[in-house]
């Protein structure tokens, strides 16, 4: 039973896997081709070095000429996490809100099995889709990183990878929540992007601001990222926030779901 | 069809009505609220094993309402149900694996093909005779190669409605079932349910249209504004449905008020239109009296049939309906 509903989610993402996977290999392998000629012209860290140090930390521009730097920098600051996140909230929405809103809900919730089976087996469904693409985004940078001859190390590689493969899936898991309350597609997928992007904003710039610096600790986005694994190692409990807070909102949207009426066609 | 407002209460898997007969379905005082609107005021309904029963009422009348709360797609805000003896809303899994259930407005995984579907409906129920399923297949001339995207509302219907018989249900639930089927499968449909009621299989048939109640029910129920205004079988409902009559006389259409059971005459030039109940000799005499060129006598569709039932008077709604317990 768990099983064909696992299965029965999983068949309809593989295109829309292929197409984000084939977007951030594409982003990377993009980004990654520059690094040579970064790492030979150091009048790109000299023009880093005018700008506010502040700045160049929100932007994450901070070491450009190192290797770290530069993927750091250019892809695991911002555009990968927020990329895999936008892509696992639209993942979760397929197969929650998107569902219900099409109607497709009707005639598997009248089969002989019970609601929290059903988003149990969907939000399994998107954790996995969300790990694939991790997996791929890793494989792909750890390519990268052979054919340019960046050198970061392989665990540092891997370590960042798993940090923004977690936030996309705290964003997946706050989408079924959102899709769980409501029903309705653009609320799932506004609270799994929208959380994302207020993490960001908290972790990014509030510290810019006096005062404001350790709002940055209540940010997921923080948690996961804010110790910039690619050149620190990560702490265990950066792993485990993100998990953690995946786990209660998937528990949160389970609860929901079970409480409310299931929208017509 | 059991209409006793003193048993609400809980029966047991299997219990009985006094009759000897099994409840599958038991509803008593369903009332469903959206919002400020009251979708539902108050639905009783009953259907045993083995029995058509024929869920009438124009749209948005609260027939699928009420089948989604049975199947619990929606939380009741009261009113107390039981499908095979069981809450809906704690026992619904149990209770929704003898019931296969046809919706109105069906929509389905576009990229899959038809044999997919069915083979995942299959998996999840876990109750289907493949024999059945081909034998339906070919009767409704299912293409299970095809996908559902390129599906015409006919033919997902069809596909809906393999997923239904081909089951071992002891319930069927169709809303709308033949909507975008041709007459010849709507009879192919009736020949289904015709053999499953033989199999002891009870079905719940929601439609606006009287003559598909009428060709396969037993009993009927006919809802209005959340409210049900009829029951009976389907016999004492026609009894009480008005025809629509039209005739075109030669000349001025006659004055035919004097004829009993016929009401809401409006003539116009040579046309005479109204509705009938009752006994049709008077009528035909008074007719063939001023030689019409042309008469029709038609078929009520729903909204005619019982308009009067439908039509709200403040002073005697409650004594009004036709009670006819079965």
């Amino acid at each position: 039973m768990t099983g064909a509903l696992l299965s029965g989610a999983l068949r309809p993402l593989g295109r829309a896997l292929a197409v984000w996977g084939t977007a951030l290999a594409g982003l990377i392998l993009l980004t990654s081709a520059f690094w040579p000629a970064f790492r030979d012209s150091p009048g790109m860290t000299e023009a880093i070095g005018g700008m506010p140090q502040g700045l160049v930390d929100a932007l994450g521009l901070g070491d450009l000429g190192t290797p770290e730097g530069f993927l750091w920098g250019n892809l695991y600051s911002l555009l990968v996490p927020l990329l895999m996140a936008v892509a696992g909230a639209s993942l979760a929405t397929s197969l929650t809100a998107r569902q219900e809103e099409s109607g497709h809900y009707e005639l598997l919730l009248t089969q002989p099995v019970s609601r929290t089976a059903v988003l149990t087996a969907r939000i399994t469904a998107a954790a996995l889709a969300v790990l694939a693409l991790g997996a791929a985004v890793f494989l792909v940078q750890w390519a990268a990183d052979a054919i340019w001859d960046i050198g970061v190390p392989v665990a540092r590689l891997a370590s960042t990878v798993a940090l923004c493969t977690f936030t996309a899936v705290v964003a997946a898991a706050a989408t079924a929540l959102g899709a769980a309350v409501t029903g309705r597609p653009a609320v799932a997928e506004g609270a799994g992007v929208g959380l994302t992007v207020a993490g960001y904003v908290v972790s990014a710039l509030f510290p810019l601001r006096e005062g404001w610096e350790s709002a940055q600790y209540i940010s997921p986005w923080n948690w996961a990222l804010g110790g910039e694994p690619l050149t620190t190692t990560a702490e265990w409990w950066r792993y485990l926030a993100p998990l953690a807070l995946a786990a209660v909102l998937a528990a949160l949207a389970l609860a929901a779901f079970d409480r409310r009426d299931i929208h017509a066609a | 069809m059991d209409d006793d407002p003193t048993d609400p209460g809980a029966p047991s898997p299997g219990d009985s009505s006094p009759g000897g007969r099994t409840a599958v379905v038991e509803i008593r005082g369903l009332v469903k609220d959206y919002g400020r609107v009251r979708a539902l005021n108050g639905i009783d309904l009953t259907v045993h094993a083995g029995e058509v029963v024929g869920f009438l009422g124009p749209n948005g009348a609260g027939k699928s309402t009420t089948i989604r709360c049975l199947l619990d797609l929606l939380r009741p805000t009261g009113g107390t149900m039981r499908l095979f003896g069981r809450d809906p809303r704690t026992g619904g899994v149990e209770a929704r694996r003898r019931v296969s259930y046809v919706p109105g407005e069906l929509r389905l995984p576009p990229r899959s093909t038809a044999g997919e579907i069915l083979d995942s409906v299959a998996r999840l129920r876990g109750d289907c005779d493949p024999a059945r399923r081909a034998d339906v297949t070919e009767r409704l001339g299912l293409d299970p190669h095809k996908a559902a995207k390129g599906l015409s509302t006919g033919n997902r219907r069809k596909v809906a409605l393999v997923s239904a018989f081909m089951s071992r249900a002891d319930l069927l639930v169709f809303d709308e079932p033949t909507s975008g089927l041709d007459p010849l499968l709507q009879q192919v449909f009736r020949d289904l349910v015709r053999e499953a009621k033989a199999r002891g299989t009870a079905v719940l048939l929601s439609s606006h249209v009287l003559a598909e109640v009428q060709r396969t029910a037993d009993h009927a129920v006919v809802l209005r504004q959340g409210r049900i205004v009829a029951r009976g079988t389907v016999d004492d409902l026609r009894g009480n449905a008005a025809q629509r009559v039209e005739a075109v006389f030669p000349g001025t259409a006659p004055d035919l008020g004097a004829v009993p059971g016929l009401a809401d005459i409006r003539t116009d030039g040579r046309r005479l239109r109204a509705r009938f109940t009752g006994d049709p000799a008077p009528l035909l005499d008074a007719l063939a009296r001023h030689r019409p060129t042309s008469v029709e006598i038609a078929e009520p569709d729903l909204d005619d049939a019982f308009r009067d039932l439908y039509t709200p008077h403040a002073d005697d709604t409650a004594a009004r309906p036709p009670e006819a317990h079965a």
